[in-house]
């Protein structure tokens, strides 16, 4: 199958992923559509528990235990990921797929060396023979910014601080030379003194490997300051997607400018911090209707009773709101 | 000219051995210097140094047969002449104390050798594996665990004849149901890790997660296991040869105490200087075990 670079890189239809506990199914993803083109970096932000992990890990194909993927597909450069046997998506994983994770504390073996960790990658990825493989994990980490590499090579991770280590699992995930990288929160565990780093180091290995991004946050300053594009997730849906400007300067959905009030500037001195009153719901019994009702301060009858479906507002930029589909017809 | 350039390669690689010499003295050393601190590790290390020493040079520091009847007058005190004394058949107690070290030591080792290869394999498989596999192979080494395993041990070599090779088959098939559940419940445990899964996600086959991401997160548990399944075999056997089932043909310190039983109230050496050496070497590979315990848990190497 011949790939043209116009195509996107990945493509998620009608994703719906689910849990199915001993409570119930938890539908932790529900019907997404996304789109990632190549080179492009793309937001994916929301609340804790909105189902934004589970994404990731579909796209892995690494869902933990009672996990299944119920429909949907999920094209990949051309190939469908669900559809891959288990053997072809494991040579996909690291090679084109790369993911970094949340907590770099716990995403390295603590008895193994980190430079051992990295060439075991390189090995398993650019078939370099075993005693090339220091040295390429001493140039990996040199280019991910660590200061004295060829010393660091030789150090357990318990002896790294926080922003070493989320160093370190980016050189391992970028060993493989991926086509679309997911971050997921890649800084939450982080200082905040670090963070920008990290962030920034993101961003330019992504330019220098010509590859995409995709991360997930929920911090929208990030997503401001790094994403070309975003979706919004509630519940396990999308509500909003679009270009980042446009769904900045001009959000549709009432979620989204909640949590846009949410986010904290030291520009704007706030006294009473904003918050979404109410949490998450719960995912085994979501709330009927648009899901984001029992909390939205615009809720109209309508938004009990049935679904709001997609609508166009201009280009890129598509909300699931009842608000807005009324005005379009 | 040539020679003069055939000089300085040969000079260099004496040089590059030295230098890889030098490394391998510097890691030993520099774990050395963490193992010291544990003052008991240190003692069993000493032990079981001293005993391997004895087993390899039992043959020079004692040069008289142990099986030999009447090499002295019967039950003699110890004395400069019988360093153990005798015991009531004239054999010397200090040759049967050093030859026994070597069957102690060869027996044990193979055992731990063997029952750890098997208790590992089947346990990672099971541990890593879950399920019907889990089910299954759990299910056989309940079966093992149920059956008391020293009478299992005393039938199968009363039937199959006492012969050294018969003796470590056995302890070794007895004692790897213990290692196994060890080994799969940390397996169990370690396949859950953020790091697995960050391997996974990086395209690691389950070998390479088993064998470089599982494994060594396993090997402290394997090792300490290991030394204490030697402590235990040593153990094993000498209880067999108490009851008389010991190979008939080689010395041993088990057999040793079997004969000393009737003349505890004349002859107290016959029984007290094998007794001292099963407890020494024993507690030796216990103390062992725990040192190592220490030393390789890199999560206690900075303290």
């Amino acid at each position: 199958m011949t790939v043209s670079s116009e195509e996107p890189l990945l493509t998620i239809r009608e994703l719906r992923t689910h849990f199915f506990t001993s409570q119930g199914i938890v539908r932790a993803v529900d019907g997404i559509d996304l789109r990632v083109d190549r080179e492009q970096t793309v937001g994916l932000v929301g609340e804790s528990g909105c189902g934004k992990s589970t994404v990731a890990m579909t796209i892995m194909k690494l869902i933990p235990m009672p996990g299944k993927v119920i429909s949907g597909s999920i094209v990949f450069n051309g190939k469908d990921l669900l559809k891959l046997s288990e053997d072809e998506t494991r040579r996909l994983r690291g090679r084109e797929l790369a993911m970094v994770f949340q907590d770099p504390m716990t995403y390295l073996n603590p008895v193994m060396k980190v430079g051992d960790q990295i060439s075991e990658c390189v090995v398993l990825h650019q078939e370099t023979p075993k005693k090339d493989a220091k040295k390429e994990a001493i140039k990996l980490l040199e280019k991910v910014g660590i200061p004295s590499a060829s010393r660091v090579v030789d150090y357990y991770p318990h002896q790294l601080s926080g922003g070493m280590r989320q160093r370190v699992l980016i050189a391992m995930a970028l060993s493989g030379n991926p086509l679309l990288l997911i971050a997921d929160e890649p800084t939450t565990a982080l200082d905040v003194t670090v963070q920008a780093q990290i962030l920034k180091l993101i961003e330019g290995l992504k330019e220098d490997y010509h590859s995409s991004l995709l991360l997930i946050t929920h911090d929208l300053g990030i997503v401001a300051s790094m994403c070309d594009k975003v979706y919004v997730m509630y519940a396990g849906k999308i509500v909003e997607q679009g270009d980042v400007l446009d769904l900045f300067e001009n959000p549709k959905h009432p979620y989204t400018s909640a949590l846009i009030s949410c986010s904290l500037s030291i520009d704007e001195y706030k006294k009473d911090l904003f918050a979404i009153g109410g949490t998450v719901p719960n995912l085994i019994n979501p709330p009927s209707g648009c899901r984001f009702h029992p909390r939205c301060p615009e809720a109209k009858d309508i938004c009990h009773i049935e679904e709001p479906q997609p609508v166009k507002i201009d280009g890129e930029h598509i909300v699931s709101c009842w608000l807005h589909m009324q005005k379009g017809g | 000219m040539r020679d003069e350039g055939d000089k300085l390669v040969c000079e260099k690689s004496v040089m590059l051995k030295k230098g890889r010499i030098e490394v391998t003295l510097y890691i030993l050393r520099s774990n050395w210097k963490r193992y010291k601190k544990n003052k008991a590790g240190v003692l069993g290390l000493f032990l079981v140094f001293f005993f391997i020493v004895v087993a390899l040079g039992a043959p020079l520091i004692s040069r008289v047969d142990p099986l030999r009847t009447m090499v002295g007058p019967p039950s003699v005190q110890p004395s400069l002449t019988y360093p153990m004394g005798t015991d009531d058949l004239g054999r010397d107690v200090f040759s049967g104390f050093v030859h026994g070290a070597r069957i102690s030591l060869f027996v044990g080792i193979m055992t731990a050798l063997m029952s750890a290869g098997i208790g590992v394999a089947l346990g990672a498989i099971a541990g890593y594996k879950g399920g019907k596999i889990d089910s299954a192979i759990m299910m056989i080494t309940n079966m093992f665990l149920v059956v008391p395993s020293f009478f299992l041990c005393l039938v199968i070599v009363a039937v199959f004849g006492a012969t050294i090779g018969n003796v470590i088959v056995v302890i070794a098939v007895l004692s790897w149901p213990s290692t196994a559940r060890l080994i799969r419940a940390d397996f169990m445990s370690l396949k859950e890790t953020e790091f697995v899964e960050a391997a996974r996600a990086i395209g690691a086959s389950d070998l390479d997660i088993v064998l470089k991401e599982i494994l060594p997160n396993a090997l402290t548990s394997i090792i300490v296991n290991t030394s204490l399944l030697v402590a235990n075999s040593i153990l094993v056997m000498a209880g067999l040869d108490f009851l008389g089932l010991g190979d008939p043909n080689v010395p041993s310190w088990g057999k040793m105490l079997m004969n000393a039983q009737p003349f505890l109230r004349q002859s107290w050496w016959m029984a007290l200087f094998p007794g001292i050496a099963i407890l020494l070497t024993v507690m030796g590979y216990n103390l062992v075990g725990d040192g190592l315990n220490d030393l390789l848990n890199p999560r206690l190497k900075e303290r």
